[in-house]
């Protein structure tokens, strides 16, 4: 079905170990990358982008210049050297900021709003979701995530890890 | 409980407590909080501003800092989940701090804030410490658009301001009360006129021998006088009940439409950033529904709730007079039918709730493949989309089903304990009368208050329900109402006929959450100058025509038509002396001719020709088989894109603007057909001071200069010719272009 000439004409740049170095400074990280056909250049702030963020957060992550277009891609984060994997993990976890919940202990639903408590991996945190339907997303069979009405994401990474009591809480949302 | 809110929200002047004075330089200007560290961790973070630069802490203790001398520039970024401060210095950027996103409001504020300092010297403040964005009672924090919280609105407030808006009609309120009254007490006499005859006439001794002793005549009128009464009653109880029913709708009626005009009105005065923010699902939603939710709980509900308050504690005040041990018995289901009711009605909402997601589910994808059906065809997914709807249904047929099942299951348990009572009840009287110590009359009396009584009780256990849902609409609708105009009109309004003259003073601009999208813009326009306005998308031209027609105010700096600044003007006004022609055509259901008199209702039908003739619409209008008075707009004739632009281009003509905006207006006609317009476009742009943004930049020939904006700031300002003579952004944009149609040649 795939159109195997479309590879002929648009082309994915790949990170590789020898092509490319990521440095790291306070909060951010730099890169220097030599694509293939031409020269190799730095850029002293690079940002990350998850292309399937949901399915393979560490698989298809563009780097983006400040602009926010893309530099090149990183196949797999597993892929690249020790050191760089270390500092794109590193990047990718300030650059994506969520809560990892692992236990709820409340949900109240009042007026179209649901009042929140939740322990996570970074602490007790309360949190407001207006349209608590809509805005718990299920991203696969066992995991899913809430956004408040901040923006704020809260992971919960799998079901069967929550105990029954956290379970029953989100029962009627999933 | 209280005290653990406290601590989650902390204040800007909590911690800022904390912060020696002496760990800083420069004038304490403002403070605010921030909760990242720069490893993506959770942390108690403030950020000092003062007259020198930036100070961070975290944890009480200080972290970094970023002076204003070393920084070129400070950008608000959102990242996913999270955002942050970045200076970009000499040394490369520097990150001052980071949020989550709750913090993203008060970072994004103070960047622009600090900005506009360091370009005028003054600080501008609009309350303290972004603090202004929480909850004043539970220190929630208020989304924007909403203003009361729905957690902490006063529930006695909001109750007694509804019943406020039931003052017009109270007169069909208070008839429909005493009405209730009226029939109230026919309904308490019921019982009783029942038990004379009973105990009179059926179960009388005296009266069974007087038949038999041969003087059953007047036995037997008095027995069909008191059966009259029972009928009289009946009768009035219902004239009676149906005169309530009249008023109570009346009332209904008339409040209800008053109701919706009020939210309607006020979801018109609303800014396109407030609207923006809600879906037109939403509102749609609380102009139907949510008005009509209080409606019925003004003219339903509520009355009903003091009536069978009422006739609870009367019928159990009868009661306890006439017979205590009784009255108690009557009474002693009602804790266990409350027990069960707590229970259960939660079981019962969340099984509803779901199965109301369920079938609005199946709604979506039914909405979804139809509104898709072209694709469907195209790519032969006919099964797939079956097999997806299929689906839906069958999740929501389950749901259904099981739903039913627990409901007939658990609803009659009301009834069940109830009908104990009544056997109780049965007991108790039963006994009484075998033992001679109450009548058969008296015993059907109390069976019938205990089924009064037992009815009402049935009444109130939905009432948390009803409550609730009700609650929910009136937060909604008032905080609708209550909303303030963030783009109000002036007091004092400087309205007048402008003669063109527009300019922009050091404008910024960014949208909720975000960063700037303009930049310190400055622009002056003479009155009938045609300013054509190019840059890449995302570079501000469309948020600049958006801030000159005042769908938004400027975040800093001014706008001044005439030297008048818009926000001196009113927005009828300064509307009504500009013409807009978009890149989407919007057209209302009605005719051609509806559609372009639409600003101006009362125009002649030659002047709505003339300006189709300008619009080079005139000549498909009179092709159409009913000419202008074909329906248009949805399920109307099917027009081309270039034929609704051409409509849309004829309403701005008619209307005979001061100032014109032309948003991407003919690109989506072809090159031919923009070729005509653009002649006629050009003759009527004449003497009118326009604003013309194009992609394709052939378009804009006719501008007297033209602006570049990349990324929110003007870069380059000129003719066609001087900005082909400075070889930048203009240039490269114009010789891509010319590529492009070379290629298309070749």
């Amino acid at each position: 079905m795939e159109d195997t000439r479309l590879k002929d004409v648009v082309k994915i740049e790949y990170v590789t170990d020898e092509n490319s170095v990521f440095t790291e400074h306070d909060g951010y990280i730099g890169f220097t990358f030599r694509p293939e056909n031409g020269e190799e250049k730095t850029y002293p702030r690079v940002g990350l982008g998850r292309n399937f963020p949901d399915r393979s957060p560490e698989e298809f992550v563009s780097v983006l210049d400040p602009d926010g277009a893309e530099i090149a891609m990183i196949r797999s984060v597993g892929e690249l050297g020790g050191e760089a994997a270390r500092i794109v993990r590193e990047e990718l976890k300030r650059r994506y900021f969520v809560f990892t919940v692992r236990k709820i202990t409340s949900v109240n639903q009042r007026f179209g709003y649901s009042y929140w408590k939740v322990r996570t991996d970074e602490g007790d945190r309360e949190f407001t979701v207006r349209d608590t339907f809509s805005n718990f997303r299920k991203t696969g069979s066992d995991r899913a995530y809430v956004t408040d009405v901040d923006g704020n994401r809260y992971v919960i990474p799998s079901f069967s890890s929550l105990d029954r009591s956290s379970m029953k809480k989100i029962e009627l949302f999933i | 409980m209280k005290k653990k809110k406290k601590t989650e929200i902390r204040t800007a002047r909590d911690l800022l407590a904390s912060v020696p004075e002496s760990s800083y330089s420069g004038v304490f200007i403002s403070a605010f909080v921030y909760d990242l560290d720069l490893d993506g961790g959770v942390t108690d973070g403030i950020a000092v501003v003062t007259e020198d630069g930036i100070f961070a802490y975290e944890r009480g203790s200080f972290v970094r800092s970023v002076l204003f001398s070393d920084a070129a520039e400070l950008e608000f970024m959102t990242l996913v989940g999270a955002c942050e401060i970045v200076a970009s210095t000499d040394g490369g950027p520097v990150i001052v701090c980071r949020g989550t996103l709750r913090c993203s409001d008060v970072m994004a504020k103070n960047v622009r804030r600090i900005v506009r300092f360091r370009e005028t010297g003054k600080y501008p403040t609009d309350g303290e410490l972004g603090a202004d964005r929480v909850c004043p009672k539970c220190g929630r924090r208020l989304r924007p658009g909403m203003n009361t919280c729905v957690n902490c609105a006063d529930k006695g407030s909001v109750l007694k301001r509804t019943l406020g808006m039931a003052r017009p009609y109270r007169k069909y309120i208070v008839l429909s009360v005493l009405l209730f009254f009226a029939g109230f007490a026919v309904n308490l006499l019921g019982p009783y006129v029942n038990r004379l005859l009973v105990d009179g006439y059926i179960d009388s001794e005296t009266a069974k021998a007087a038949v038999a002793g041969g003087e059953g005549g007047a036995v037997f009128r008095g027995f069909a006088l008191t059966i009259c009464l029972m009928a009289g009653l009946g009768l009035s109880g219902y004239v009676m009940n149906s005169l309530r029913n009249l008023s109570v709708m009346e009332a209904g009626v008339r409040l209800v439409v008053d109701l919706r005009r009020t939210v309607f009105d006020k979801i018109e005065k609303m800014s396109v950033s407030t609207l923006s923010r809600r879906s037109s699902g939403e509102l749609m939603r609380t102009v139907t529904w949510d008005t009509s939710m209080i409606e019925r709980f003004i003219t339903v509900d509520a009355p009903n709730l003091i009536q069978q308050s009422f006739l609870m504690i009367a019928v159990f005040a009868i009661l306890m007079i006439k017979d205590p041990v009784l009255a108690l018995i009557i009474v002693v289901p009602i804790p266990a039918c409350l027990l069960v009711g707590v229970r259960v009605s939660g079981m019962f909402r969340r099984m509803y709730h779901r199965q109301w997601h369920a079938s609005s589910e199946s709604g979506t994808v039914l909405h979804d493949i139809f509104s898709g059906i072209r694709v469907v065809k195209a790519y032969r997914t006919e099964k797939r989309e079956e097999e997806r709807y299929d689906g839906a249904t069958r999740k929501e047929r389950d749901i259904e089903l099981k739903n039913e099942t627990v409901f007939n299951l658990f609803d009659p348990i009301f009834s069940f304990i109830l009908s104990l009572g009544t056997l109780l009840l049965l007991l108790y009287t039963g006994g009484r009368i075998l033992k001679g110590e109450m009548t058969l009359g008296e015993a059907m009396m109390y069976s019938s208050y205990a089924g009064l009584l037992y009815g009402s009780l049935g009444w109130m256990t939905r009432l948390p329900r009803m409550m609730s849902r009700t609650m929910t609409s009136l937060v909604k609708i008032f905080d609708i109402i209550d909303g303030g105009e963030d783009v109000a009109d002036s007091d004092d309004p400087n309205d007048g006929v402008i003669r063109g003259e527009v300019e922009f003073d050091r404008v910024s601009f960014g949208y909720e959450d975000g960063g700037d999208v303009l930049k310190n813009l400055s622009l002056k326009v003479a009155p009938g100058e045609t300013v054509g306005i190019v840059g890449r998308s995302g570079a501000g031209k469309s948020t600049m025509i958006n801030l000159l027609m005042r769908l938004y105010d400027p975040g800093s700096g001014s706008i001044r038509i005439d030297g008048v600044d818009l926000r001196d003007m009113t927005q009828h006004s300064l509307r009504s002396q500009m013409g807009v022609v978009l890149q989407e055509t919007f057209l209302f259901r009605g005719t051609v001719f509806d559609n372009i008199s639409y600003a101006v209702p009362g125009a002649s039908r030659e002047a709505v020709i003339t300006a189709a003739k300008a619009a080079g619409a005139h000549k498909f209008i009179v092709r159409l088989p009913d000419g202008y008075d074909t329906v248009i707009g949805e399920k109307g004739h099917t027009l081309s894109g270039g034929e609704r632009q051409r409509i849309a281009i004829a309403r701005a003509l008619l209307h005979d603007p001061k100032i014109i905006i032309l948003d991407e207006a003919t690109s989506s006609l072809d090159t031919e057909t923009e070729h005509d317009i653009q002649e006629t476009l050009a003759r009527l742009t004449e003497g009118r001071t326009t604003f013309a943004i194009a992609h394709r930049l052939s378009t804009l020939r006719g501008a007297t200069y033209l602006i570049v904006l990349d990324k929110g700031r003007l870069v380059e300002q000129g003719t066609h010719d001087e900005l082909m003579r400075l070889g930048g952004i203009y240039y490269g944009l114009v010789m891509a272009q010319r590529q492009m149609s070379k290629m298309k040649k070749e």
